[in-house]
Formats: C-alpha cells, sequence, structure tokens
C-alpha cells in the first residue's frame, strides 16, 4: 500500500463539495470538520447529525462453528441473533446462527482476520474483509429514531430495538445492516449497505432529515462525542 | 363604508380566531378580511359570501354546508392547488381563492345559464349518449372534461416535498373526541403504547364546538393526555385500514404508515342532511356546520335562521343562536314532544317553535330566501297546505351517520338499527373495537364510558389488564339501548322536485328512481350507474339517504337493501403523499465522479449509472482496437465460494464442467435453470484450493446471487461459503494492443504470455494495491480486467489513465464495448437470450457437459439435443452494409400470397467501425442459421432487408489478438 492516503469513501466528493477538512486515518481520507466541532456537536446533542464512519474496519464471519471461533477469539457473551457486544474495540454483531459482523477500528481488519483464523482449528469458518464493500453512515441525536422511522418501517422504540443490537432491513429502499450504538446519551445507529449506494443513501437521510436541520459532523466531533460517552 | 365582515359577532367562549391580529386574502378577484385561526369558508361566512364555487355536473351555486370537510360544496382552488376543501384550510395573507366550475364567472356561469342541467343530463347519459360513434369519443371526452371536473390542475406546479414515516404502537385511538381520548387514557393506564389520531387541530372533538358540554371536561381530558403515555397525531386524517392493523394515515404532506396491535374506532358521527326541495341552495347548513361558525369562529351562519331538527342537538343549536343574538325565524321538529330544557327560554323569547312538522323545500334563487314546512303525519308524510318561512339560512340538524367506513373496510359488517336509523358494526373483527357516538353513544357521560370500556378491551387484548367484567358491559350496553333517537329517517316519494341525494356527483332522487326503474336496483349497480357516493366524500353525505330511497322506491327495509362496499381511501388524498420522499435507489462505482468530470454521457443499467461513452463511442472503440482502452466495469458480480464443497457445487450450477479447473486458471460458464433456460453467464477462477473466484453480468449480479443463495440454503450449502464480493472490488478493463505495456509500468508482476497467458488469474500489486487481475477478453484485444479494493478504485484508475498516457489511453463507455464485443460475435445474457433461450440454440453447445452426473437443466438440455434446438442464436451480416437493423426487429418469410411470417428477430446489432459493416446477432430457424451465408429477410420501417448468416467471430476469428 502506498504511504499518501489513496483510500475514499464513497461520500468523499459529497464532503468536497461540502468544503470539509480532511485527515488521513489508516491510509483513508476523512472528512475532520465541516461547520465546526461545537456547532456539530450541538446539533448531535439537540437534533440530529451523519457521520461517515466507512473507514471503520469491517469483517464478517461465517460457519457453523462461528459462534465457538468468536467465543475462543474474543472474550463474548452468549449472543442471541440480533444482539451485539463490544469488546476491546470491537463491536461483535449476531446476524443469523452461524453469520457474525465485527466491526474494528480502521486498520485493525487483517489482525482480526487472522485471530479468528487461527482458531478455526479445520473447521469451515471463513472470515472475510468486506470494508471496502460496504457504506458506513451514523445517524447521531436525540431526532435519530424519529429520523429513521421516515426511512425504514422498523420499530425504533426503546424497548423493540435496544442500544447495541442489530436488524437487517430496507432503508430507503436498500438493505442495510442498522446497528444501534447510541453515543454520548443519544441515540445512534450505525447504517451498513452497498458501497455503491453510499451516496444515494446519504441524500436521502439529508433530506429526510432537513426538518431538523440535520449535518454532517467530521471526526473531530465524533471524537468530542465518544469522549463525553466515556 | 360598509362593514367588510357583516356577520362577525362579538367574542365568544372557546373561539379559535386571534382578533387582535388581521390577515387579508382574495376570493374571486376580491380582497377579504380575516382573523389567524379562520378558515377559508369562516372568513367568507363572516364576509356574507354565500357561493362558494359551482357543482360539478350541472353548476349549480353552493355553498358552506357540512363545514366538517366532508362535502364538496364549499371545495375552491387555493393557487394552483384545487379541491381545497375551504372549512378545513386556514387562510393565510394574500392567499389565492378561487371558485371551481365556474365559467366565466361564479355569478354568471355559462354551463347554467345555459340550463343544461337535469332535463339534458339525465342519470346515465354519458353512457347513453356518447356511445356511437365511438370515433368522436376523444372530442365528447375533451368537451365533457371541459364542462365537469373538479378545479384546474396546473401541469407547472413545482415538485412539492412530501414524505413518509412508520408508527409502531401497542394500541391505536382513531379519533380524539371523548370516547376516543378516554379509551387512549384508559389504554396508557393498562401500559399499552398508544397512538391517538384525530383530525382535527385540537383534540376534544365535538367539546370543542358544541355547547351541551363544560369546556372543563375537555380540558380535564386533555390535561390527562398529556401526563400519560400517548402520542398524539392531530390535523391527521387516517384514510385506510389494511392488513394486519396498518393504518394509513395522512397529516399534511406526510403519510404515516402505523401498526398497531389493537385499534379503537371512536371516528365520530357524520351529520347528514335530507332530502326536500332545492336541499342545495346556499344558506343551508348542517346544524354542526353552524355551531361550529359561532362558537369556533364567532360567525353567525345568516342574519334570519330556521333551525330544523328532530333530536335535542336542534335545541343546543338554537338556544346557541340565541345566545348569539342571531335571530331565529322558527324552530321546525319532526317530534310531537318538548322536551328540551332550551325550549321555556326560546318560547319565552317568541322564537315560533313547529312540532310534528318538516322542512319541505326551500325558496331562492341564488341562495336561500324562505323554507317551507309542513306538518307530517305519524309516517313523516306532509299534510296540510304548508307554511312559508321567510329566513336567509337553514340549519339542518336532523340526523348523524355513525362514522364506520374505516371499520368497514377492516372487516366490519354493518347492520341497520331501524330503532335508530343508524348503521352499526356487528359483528366487529377481533382486536378492533367501537366506541363513543360511532357505537351509538349520544350523551357525553356514555360516550366517555363507551371509549373507556373500549380502551380496557384493547388492553385486555394485549394481555396487559383484564377485560372489563360482564356485568359493566352489560350496563354500559343498556345505558346506550336507552338513549334517545337521534336520527331521522323520514324520506319523500321522488315527484319531480329538485332534490339532491348526491351533491358530488349532482344526482337527485329522480335519477335514483329512474336508475332503478333501468333496472339498476342494487346499490352497487346503483352506485356505478348513476355514481351516487362516489363524489370527493365517498358517501359520507349521500350514502345513508341513498339506502333509504332506494329502500323506499323498492319497498324492502334499508338491511335487505344492503349499503356499498367501502374501500380506502376513506377521505381524499394527494397523489404526492401516497408517492413520498424521492426514494429511487442509484449505484455508482467508485470512480462516478471521474466519468462525470470528463463529461461521460451516463446511462441506467439496473440501479447502476454506468458511462455510455465520453462523446464519441466510434472514436472508443478505434482507439481500443489500434491503442488501448479503459473501461468501468464495477457492476460486474463478483462472488467467492470457499471451502471444500465448492466444485461440488460449481458442478451442478453450471453446465460446465469445474472439478478438473487447475490452481490460477479461468474458464467460461453458463448457468441454466432447471428447465435449461440460460440464466447467466461469466468466468470463473480457481484462486487456490478451496477458493472459488467468479462474475455474472452485471444486471443479473441480484439475481444470480440469490439463485446461488436458495441452492446452498437448499440442501447443497455443505462445506462451502458464498460471499458477495460484488462491491468490495471495483473492475476495470485495459484492453488493446498496448494494455500490457500500461499494465508494466504500475506492477512488478512478469506479464509475459508465458508467466501470466490468456485465461489466468493473478494476485498482483497494481500502483501498489494488491490486486485480483485477470486475462480474459470480451472485447477480442489483449486485455487484462483488475479487481480493485473499491476504496483504492479511483487511485488505480487514474494510476492507470497516467500510466497510458503514452499510449494513447482513453476510457470507453458501454457502447463501445457492445460493438467491440459484437465484433467478437459474444453474446450478452439477456440481450441476446430471452426466457426461452437454452445454450444449445444460444451457440454454446461446446460448453454443455451433458456427461456430467448432474447439473441444473441437464435433463431438459438432454431432451432439446435429441432433435437440436428449433432455433439457433447466430450471427449476420447486412447486404446493403450501411443498414442497421434495430434491435427487436421481426425476421420475416415473405409468403406466395404475400404475406410474412414471422420467424425470428434481431437482438444485436450496430455499425462496425473495425469491418465497416454493419454486423449482428440474431435468432433463427436453425435450418436456416446452420447454413452460414443463407440469406434472410429483416422486415424494417415498412421495408425487406436482407442479410446474411455468419458462424463464428466477425474479427480475428483466430483469437490471435487476446492470445499475443
Ligand atoms: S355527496 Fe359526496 S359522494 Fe355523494
Amino acid at each position: 500500500m502506498p504511504e499518501s492516503s489513496i483510500k475514499l469513501s464513497p461520500l468523499h466528493e459529497i464532503a468536497r463539495d461540502l468544503e470539509a477538512t480532511f485527515t488521513d486515518v489508516d491510509h483513508w481520507r476523512m472528512p475532520e470538520r465541516f461547520a465546526g466541532v461545537e456547532i456539530e456537536t450541538t446539533s448531535a446533542t439537540t437534533g440530529v447529525v451523519l457521520f461517515d464512519e466507512t473507514a471503520k474496519g469491517r469483517i464478517q464471519v461465517e460457519g457453523d462453528a462461528s459462534d465457538t471461533v468468536l467465543t475462543s477469539a474474543f472474550t463474548l457473551p452468549n449472543l442471541e441473533v440480533g444482539a451485539g457486544t463490544h469488546h476491546d474495540g470491537t463491536n461483535v454483531v449476531r446476524l443469523r446462527q452461524d453469520l457474525f459482523y465485527l466491526s474494528v477500528p480502521p486498520g485493525a481488519e487483517a489482525e482480526t482476520i487472522e485471530k479468528v483464523r487461527a482458531q478455526a482449528n479445520g473447521s469451515l469458518v471463513t472470515a472475510t474483509d468486506i470494508t471496502d464493500g460496504r457504506t458506513a453512515i451514523r445517524v447521531i441525536g436525540p431526532d435519530a429514531p424519529t429520523l429513521m422511522s421516515k426511512v425504514c418501517g422498523l420499530d425504533f422504540s426503546e424497548p423493540s430495538f435496544p442500544d447495541g443490537h442489530a436488524r437487517q432491513s430496507s432503508v430507503a429502499r436498500t438493505n442495510q445492516l442498522i446497528i444501534r450504538n447510541d453515543l454520548g446519551g443519544n441515540p445512534a445507529y450505525s447504517l451498513v449497505g452497498s458501497r455503491s449506494l453510499g451516496a444515494y443513501l446519504w441524500s436521502v437521510l439529508m433530506e429526510a432529515g432537513a426538518e431538523w436541520d440535520i449535518r454532517p459532523i467530521g471526526r473531530s466531533a465524533h471524537h468530542e462525542l465518544e469522549k463525553s460517552t466515556t | 363604508m360598509s362593514d367588510p365582515t357583516p356577520t362577525r359577532l362579538p367574542e365568544r367562549p372557546g373561539e379559535i380566531i386571534d382578533r387582535t391580529r388581521q390577515v387579508s386574502f382574495t376570493f374571486n378577484g376580491e380582497i377579504y378580511p380575516a382573523h389567524p385561526g379562520d378558515t377559508i369558508a369562516s372568513a367568507l361566512s363572516a364576509a356574507g359570501v354565500r357561493t362558494f364555487s359551482r357543482s360539478f355536473k350541472y353548476h349549480r351555486p353552493r355553498g358552506l354546508l357540512c363545514g366538517a370537510g366532508h362535502c364538496p360544496n364549499c371545495l375552491v382552488q387555493v393557487g394552483d392547488e384545487p379541491n381545497v376543501r375551504s372549512c378545513q384550510r386556514a387562510v393565510e395573507q394574500d392567499m389565492d381563492v378561487n371558485p371551481q366550475n365556474a365559467w366565466p364567472s361564479l355569478d354568471q356561469d355559462v354551463m347554467s345559464l345555459a340550463g343544461l342541467g337535469d332535463r339534458f343530463m339525465p342519470v346515465g347519459f354519458y353512457y347513453k349518449t356518447f356511445m356511437k360513434p365511438s370515433q368522436l369519443w376523444p372530442h365528447y371526452e375533451q368537451a365533457l372534461r371541459n364542462a365537469a371536473g373538479l378545479g384546474v390542475v396546473d401541469q407547472g406546479t413545482p415538485w412539492g416535498a412530501y414524505d413518509k414515516q412508520y408508527l409502531h404502537g401497542d394500541v391505536a385511538v382513531i379519533g380524539g373526541g371523548p370516547s376516543g381520548i378516554s379509551a387512549a387514557l384508559e389504554a396508557a393506564e393498562a401500559g399499552a403504547n398508544v397512538l391517538l389520531f384525530d383530525n382535527g387541530p385540537q383534540l376534544g372533538g365535538h367539546l370543542r364546538w358544541r355547547s351541551d358540554s363544560d369546556d372543563t371536561s375537555r380540558k380535564d381530558l386533555l390535561e390527562k393526555v398529556q401526563s400519560a403515555r400517548i402520542e398524539v397525531y392531530t390535523d391527521t386524517d387516517v384514510l385506510g385500514w389494511y392488513q394486519d392493523n396498518w393504518l394509513a394515515a395522512v397529516r399534511g404532506d406526510r403519510l404515516f404508515k402505523a401498526r398497531a396491535k389493537a385499534i379503537v374506532f371512536a371516528t365520530g358521527t357524520i351529520e347528514v342532511p335530507t332530502l326536500f326541495d332545492n336541499n342545495d341552495l346556499p344558506g343551508i347548513l348542517l346544524g354542526s356546520a353552524v355551531q361550529r361558525l359561532l362558537n369556533l369562529y364567532g360567525v353567525a351562519p345568516g342574519r334570519r335562521v330556521v333551525v330544523v331538527t328532530a333530536n335535542r342537538h336542534g335545541w343546543d343549536l338554537a338556544a346557541d343562536l340565541l345566545a348569539a343574538g342571531v335571530e331565529l325565524a322558527a324552530i321546525v321538529d319532526e317530534r310531537r314532544t318538548r322536551d328540551h330544557p332550551a325550549s321555556v327560554d326560546l318560547a319565552a323569547a317568541g322564537v315560533p317553535i313547529y312540532n310534528g312538522s318538516a322542512l319541505t323545500g326551500a325558496r331562492g334563487r341564488k341562495a336561500v330566501s324562505a323554507a317551507v314546512i309542513s306538518e307530517i303525519d305519524d309516517s313523516g308524510n306532509p299534510i296540510g297546505p304548508g307554511r312559508v318561512l321567510s329566513c336567509d339560512t337553514i340549519a339542518l340538524s336532523t340526523g348523524w351517520e355513525p362514522a364506520l367506513d374505516l371499520l368497514y373496510t377492516a372487516g366490519g359488517k354493518s347492520v341497520y338499527q331501524e330503532n335508530r336509523a343508524e348503521m352499526s358494526v356487528d359483528p366487529v373483527p377481533d382486536g378492533l373495537y367501537v366506541a363513543g357516538s360511532a357505537n351509538g353513544a349520544d350523551l357525553l357521560q356514555a360516550r366517555v364510558e363507551d371509549g373507556r370500556v373500549a380502551g380496557r378491551l384493547a388492553a385486555a387484548h394485549l394481555e396487559l389488564t383484564e377485560p372489563p367484567p360482564q356485568q359493566e358491559l352489560d350496563k354500559l350496553a343498556l345505558e346506550l339501548s336507552k338513549e334517545e333517537r337521534r336520527t331521522s329517517d323520514r324520506i319523500s316519494a321522488p315527484d319531480g322536485k329538485k332534490r339532491f341525494v348526491c351533491f358530488c356527483e349532482d344526482v337527485t332522487d329522480v335519477d335514483v328512481d329512474t336508475a332503478i326503474a333501468e333496472g339498476y336496483d342494487s346499490v352497487e349497480l346503483l352506485k356505478r350507474y348513476s355514481t351516487i357516493s362516489m363524489g370527493p366524500c365517498q358517501g359520507k353525505m349521500c350514502s345513508v339517504n341513498a339506502l333509504r330511497l332506494c329502500s323506499r322506491i323498492k319497498g324492502q327495509s334499508v338491511q335487505e337493501t344492503g349499503r356499498t362496499t367501502s374501500r380506502p381511501p376513506t377521505t381524499p388524498v394527494y397523489l404526492g403523499v401516497l408517492a413520498g420522499q424521492n426514494m429511487e435507489p442509484v449505484q455508482v462505482s467508485s470512480i462516478h465522479d471521474w466519468h462525470l468530470d470528463r463529461g461521460a454521457s451516463m446511462m441506467v443499467a439496473g440501479l447502476w449509472l454506468r458511462p455510455e461513452h465520453y462523446g464519441d463511442a466510434t472514436a472508443e472503440v478505434n482507439n481500443v482496437r489500434n491503442r488501448v482502452g479503459l473501461i468501468d466495469v464495477s457492476p460486474l458480480g463478483k462472488f467467492q465460494l470457499t471451502g471444500p464443497g465448492a466444485p461440488d457445487l460449481l458442478e451442478r450450477l453450471y453446465i460446465n464442467q469445474w472439478r478438473n479447473l487447475r490452481k490460477g486458471r479461468v474458464r467460461y460458464g453458463v448457468m441454466c435453470n432447471d428447465e435449461g433456460v440460460v440464466l447467466d453467464d461469466g468466468v470463473c477462477a480457481r484462486v487456490d484450493d478451496d477458493t472459488w473466484y467468479l462474475s455474472t453480468t452485471s444486471t443479473g449480479a441480484g439475481t444470480a446471487f440469490q439463485w446461488i443463495q436458495w441452492w446452498l440454503q437448499s440442501g447443497w450449502g455443505g462445506n462451502v461459503h458464498l460471499t458477495d464480493m460484488t462491491e468490495i472490488y471495483s473492475a476495470f478493463n485495459l484492453a488493446g494492443p498496448h494494455s500490457r505495456e500500461v499494465l508494466r509500468k504500475l506492477t512488478k508482476r512478469d506479464l509475459g504470455n508465458k508467466a501470466f497467458p490468456y485465461m489466468r488469474i493473478r494476485r498482483t500489486r497494481v500502483a501498489g494495491v494488491s490486486c485480483r487481475v485477470w486475462r480474459i477478453g470480451f472485447t477480442g484485444e489483449l486485455s487484462y480486467e483488475i479487481h480493485v479494493p473499491s476504496s483504492a478504485g479511483l487511485h488505480v484508475w487514474e494510476a492507470l489513465m497516467e500510466a497510458g498516457g503514452e499510449f494513447g489511453i482513453a476510457p470507453f463507455g458501454v457502447e463501445a464495448q457492445r460493438v467491440l464485443r459484437l465484433e467478437k460475435g459474444h453474446l450478452i445474457v439477456g440481450q441476446d437470450t430471452d426466457a426461452m433461450s437454452d445454450p444449445l440454440g444460444a451457440d454454446m453447445a461446446w460448453a454443455v457437459k451433458l456427461e456430467k452426473p448432474d447439473f441444473l437443466g441437464k435433463r431438459s438440455l438432454e431432451r432439446i439435443s435429441v432433435d437440436g434446438p428449433h432455433q439457433r442464436l447466430v450471427g449476420f451480416e447486412m447486404t446493403r452494409k450501411h443498414i442497421v437493423p434495430e434491435e427487436g426487429l421481426q425476421i420475416v418469410k415473405p409468403q406466395e400470397n404475400g404475406k410474412l411470417n414471422i420467424i425470428g428477430w434481431i437482438s444485436s446489432s450496430r455499425f462496425s467501425p473495425t469491418l465497416k459493416k454493419s454486423i449482428g446477432l440474431c435468432w433463427l430457424p436453425s435450418d436456416i442459421g446452420s447454413e452460414p451465408g443463407a440469406t434472410f429477410t429483416i422486415y424494417q420501417d415498412g421495408r425487406l432487408e436482407e442479410a446474411r448468416v455468419h458462424h463464428g467471430p466477425f474479427f480475428d476469428p483466430g483469437g490471435e489478438r487476446l492470445k499475443s
């Protein structure tokens, strides 16, 4: 891999058109800031914002033994289908009896796959790096559930879709994996779907969120929100 | 200067207008004042305007009637928006309001002046008059559209912003009147999440505008709602119930799709008019409309009012009018008793009271000037000479119809209650409950109690609480049965006078009589023939009167007559609301913006946007043949199979053999369905022992993935995993005689023919990025298909373009690719094949390995192989070289009698810049198609063009270039 940042999110041109400032994250060129950290964090805690988290690593683990393999590779509780857990920077969500989705810090994909494979012990467990094939958009803010209810038929109320859980559903007529991962006391949802549909989905969300003055946030504001969580 | 609002009253308790402020708007070109909070109708009424629009068919003057958003009489055009219910739309500053169906003016309408009314347009007039000659129908239609219709649609209206929202609740309550609120509170109390819908701007239902209850009841209920777990949606029309308690509701420009586990229908009642002569004159209002005007907007309905009633509500109304200082010309009550508490005051005030009497007609030219009343016998028939009462307003408070349309659409069966002269629903489907006045409760306390019980039953349905004890239900039923009847079922026999049953469609009682006499005597037929109940109000104003009239004419009961089927939407809805936010998914590749920046003309392929060309497709073809070109083929389907079971799966999915394919090698493969029809094609590589990487067509990728997944999950999934890599890799095809030289600049891999020959795959670093590089060639040139991780797609693409600069590299689009592949005679699945094409006919017999133990389609292909295919896909070239037949054209065989038999079709055709002639692929009967050089005829634009069969590639038949 060349030294410079050559990886681009499908939302890169949108951020450029919005005159975002950029930063490098493990060969990815990602938006650092749009309107300013304070404005962005305020919107995230009072309305709703979008954050491009495409640079995060994404691993799909499939196989009848994937449950056992992942439990050995990470310290995992027993997960029901649709439930998830967080361990050491890695989010694990069970999508099917034999299918898991892992999201890892940017650049940690190869190491994670290695960790999984090391535990396979001859059973057929496939760990695939699907990072490049997906766009990940995080919808954050107190109005996020209502915004989601404008583009998706799921029930986003607390008991039906609690924090840490995941659902696969149609969002604005595209297939998306939706992971609820609250941030700073506010509801948040990561939408993970086809890379080629990322720009489309972003524009639909921006239009649907106009009633709350939705805005994009960069990594700095996102970092601030993460700090307030911990 | 005259008072611009002569009927505006002094401030009223509970009114919702802001008298401290004033706005102005125009109606019919004149400026009118209003207060914030006024509707268009209340502001016009305050100004003394009586006629708002003209009717749909006869262009009769019409004014405010129901005041509740049901009837068609107050529809107006607001700006470019037709059919606005003026009694519901709030006035805004500078609003431009105009009457509908009036030309040249509201006052002097040509259609009504010409008297083209009922004499010339009886029921069924369209069917009878315009049947013949059929060629003239387009002209008739145009004339009718100009004369009839509702409002004017402006084609230039800008695109509106509409959207949708999904709602979820345990219990949905439809109707925010006292019973609905009470139901919602009870269900919430039991722990249910409650959605409460109401079409008014505030909750409270009739408590907002009727003075038979004090405002504290409403305030008390509202306070409780605020502190309960209830999501309130006001200004929201619920317009449909669908399977599994799916409700469609509309607020403004938003469609709600709500799901609930139980539903309470507290939908209230709709006040309905009665039939009498000239019953559509402006100045005739329903009693509830008068009370709304009085108590919400502080407007008197007129200067001198006759109240016509058959229940206590008319007396409440009369008391209201008296208190507001409006002159009462009389109270006319069908009943012979006079026991309303207000009757004493009214009599003391000198208001004439006529018991045992009914309204038989109205007089006036453009608006009411008098009411004609008559005593009636016990059957409701007029007796005696009648009496004329001078007045400018008639307030009708003679009957209510429970608003049960939604419940009917949910499967509720209608039962006509003769004792109450109202419909009810019995049985009510499981999980659905009806409450309040919709359930026959009339007095406030009964409504509240009935709502409470319905809320409790709904919560009990969800097992959140116990249902109410049976004694409680019995007691409530007994109380309801004791309630006073509130609806009159008096109906006169048609006698030729002008009595409108259906205001929306201008249908009179004579029309109904005629239709029945003509044989349209079932209510469903009657509805379709006369169009009664098919107007904007969907029968809210007319269907019960139509049923009573029908049953009277036919001499049967209302129950025997039956009612027509209710269907959603129960209230009019904008098509834009149903469409919602524009959500048309578009897929773009990782270098989409690069294409746009280079002026690519984009085309739609499935959901993908792909460059069709960059200005000159012919130049792009020439550049690939002579130098080097680069095409973005990212939409190609790309799948990975992992596991020792992969070869077995491939052997079953494809018609070809796979087990013998060695590591690093590539083979072209064809998938068929079990009928032997070609599904998809592509190349497949064995990447290592247990990893296979295959590609499919771009538009067939999704279907192919589902197809493989289906078989995996149906028992063929042992020891193999399928992963969709389509989006993980972007794909670029570098094609042309200089492609090796270009790629060599970006990689250290040996690209020589020996190290990396044709039909091989190699893991290769290109511009520093680890890629999968295939050596394959759809274009017929030396080419490399580079599959690069999508996030680095632009980096590698730009590196290739830069490296190719010295060799004259240029991007090429789908159009050039189509020409290049045609020159090689390659088919495209879906373009050159259809749902009948098998690989034996599609020139792929070489790939069919019938000797394999089994594969999808084997049995069908074995059968076809016995006699050979009837049709063959073959190449052709035109005799007249410059003629390019359109794709899809028919191939014909002229008969002796001059007729043309269709024998085949053109699937692909282009002019080849390389060969300087027109070439293509077509389907022909096997006997003709099997013979190279055989001629056949194409039918194009009335001409016959000759073409000749060609077998094999048109260009580089030995494949030297792609193997070079
Ligand atoms: S009055 Fe509206 S449809 Fe008949």
